[in-house]
């Protein structure tokens, strides 16, 4: 009962702040201060999501920069702590969401609208894009990156352990920075670039490169076609 | 000397056996003390009424006595010595002998016991082992393939990880492994799937798979890993599968050029 009234009220609240100015809409999570999960997949959405004091999930919505008018067509709906923002498929928008700083699951994917940022959160995220690149910095938790062409820049203030993590473009660079006692299995490629590792790796150059870091762990997979891969401790 | 040391010469006195030097001493001690004449004269008395007893004459009775016993003496000796030749030798060999051996016989029966016993027992163990084994086996399979199926992509990729620590990977696996490849929604998890099945490209399910698999991978990072897979794998059976691939439409140039590069190299 509680939970359907929340999320009446959510709902409704969204409406109202969409009629208002179609520019932020808040989101109530159903049972907030719990993980929650927050899904974005629109091919041309520069997506931003950063942490902040707060129990709602706020999604500002950026002018659409073709006519300067705001972007009407951003929805959001949330069921059992999962809110989900869908948006038009062909126009170039720009989301910047404020999340909770508890533990949640990030889903974030684009085709091609830009960079997906990532900053101060925490839990389990899934960056996908496609031409564009992926920045996540000062993540608390697990991150699998992937874009086709792009720079991938990752730093974590902690890791989950025991989770696995994959980073993956074809050409960019990759930029990792890991907390300096981190656990885990590396292993990385670079086709037509070079490895940098403040972890000791080892193996043919040519190929796949292994490290253990902290002696061993789940294991962490680097893979790029054209560009540097760059590892860095976070002291 | 004393009274009881003179006392042992009365009887050699009394019959004449004693030394001069032994006689005249006695004979002095005699003269002075009461007891020992005393004495002289008891066993006098004793020695002079034995040499007077007659000696006892055997009775005609006892030599037929004597001859019985002999006889049956040496028919008693005589059976013994009958059977002391070659085969009641052997006889009593044989009949001898089985004390020691039967020890043997006893404790290599309690030996063998023990180790049916033992091994019985360790391979009981051991299948216990084995059994276990194939549980835990099972278990993690089961556990795997339906971590394969979960929402999050990291649970996915752990589950893909799972089986490079498995000694062996059955069918099962392999087709969900390649169902993966094929269908995962999350490149990186492709990625690390062709990555798993790459070792276990001695499997001719699994190469036959990823042969397959060439044309039916969109994305241009799994479609360019694959090549490198099929090349430091050698698989030439491949090549038709790339000149396939290479007519797709839209094709990422990067693939188009490693592909070219990878029919080159394989043939």
């Amino acid at each position: 009962m509680k939970v359907a009234l929340l999320a009446l009220i959510s709902i409704l609240s969204c409406f109202r702040l969409m009629a208002q100015d179609g520019r932020q809409l808040v989101v109530h999570l159903s049972e907030s201060g719990k993980p929650f999960t927050l899904n974005v997949n629109i091919s041309r959405a520069a997506i931003k999501v950063t942490g902040y004091e707060g129990k709602d999930v706020v999604v500002n919505v950026g002018k659409d920069e073709s006519n300067g008018k705001e972007s009407l067509d951003v929805t959001t709906h949330e069921k059992n702590n999962e809110v989900t923002v869908e948006g038009p498929n062909r126009k170039a928008i720009k989301l910047d969401i404020k999340v909770p700083k508890t533990a949640g699951i990030f889903k974030l994917s684009s085709v091609n609208g830009g960079t997906i940022i990532v900053d101060d959160v925490t839990g389990n995220l899934e960056l996908q894009n496609k031409s564009g690149g992926i920045s996540a910095l000062n993540i608390s938790g697990s991150i699998i990156a992937g874009t086709l062409s792009g720079r991938i820049t990752v730093s974590f203030n902690k890791i989950d352990p025991g989770v696995p993590m994959a980073f993956s473009t074809i050409s960019g660079a990759i930029d990792i920075t890991f907390p300096a006692n981190l656990k885990a299995n590396l292993k990385i490629k670079s086709d037509h670039g070079k490895v940098y590792s403040a972890f000791p790796v080892t193996g043919d150059p040519a190929d796949w490169l292994y490290g253990k870091a902290g002696g061993g762990g789940p294991e962490m997979l680097i893979k790029i076609t054209t560009g540097n891969v760059h590892i860095y401790k976070r002291e | 000397m004393k009274c009881e040391d003179y006392k042992q010469w009365l009887p050699d006195w009394h019959m004449g056996r004693l030394g001069n030097a032994e006689k005249e001493e006695l004979e002095q001690h005699l003269n002075s003390c009461d007891i020992c004449r005393e004495a002289l004269a008891a066993t006098a008395l004793v020695l002079d009424n034995i040499s007077g007893l007659p000696d006892p004459t055997p009775s005609a009775q006892m030599a037929v006595n004597f001859r019985g016993m002999l006889d049956d003496f040496k028919a008693a000796e005589k059976q013994p010595a009958a059977t002391n030749d070659f085969w009641s030798r052997l006889k009593r060999s044989w009949a001898s002998q089985p004390r020691f051996p039967l020890a043997y016989c006893l404790m290599i029966l309690l030996i063998f016991d023990c180790m049916v016993y033992w091994f019985s027992r360790n391979s009981e163990q051991e299948k216990e082992v084995q059994e276990l084994h194939a549980q835990v086996h099972e278990l993690k399979q089961t556990m795997m393939l339906a971590m394969l199926d979960n929402p999050l992509a990291s649970e996915r990729l752990k589950a893909v990880n799972y089986t490079g620590e498995m000694k062996r990977v059955d069918h099962n696996v392999i087709v969900a492994l390649l169902a993966t490849l094929n269908n995962d929604p999350n490149d990186n998890v492709r990625l690390s799937t062709l990555e798993a099945l790459a070792r276990l490209a001695n499997n001719p399910e699994v190469r036959t798979g990823l042969i397959q698999s060439i044309t039916k991978q969109d994305s241009p990072i799994i479609q360019l890993a694959i090549a490198d897979v099929m090349l430091k794998l050698q698989v030439k059976g491949s090549i038709s599968a790339f000149k396939q691939l290479l007519k797709q439409k839209g094709l990422d140039e990067n693939v188009r050029d490693k592909v070219k590069e990878t029919i080159t190299k394989l043939i």
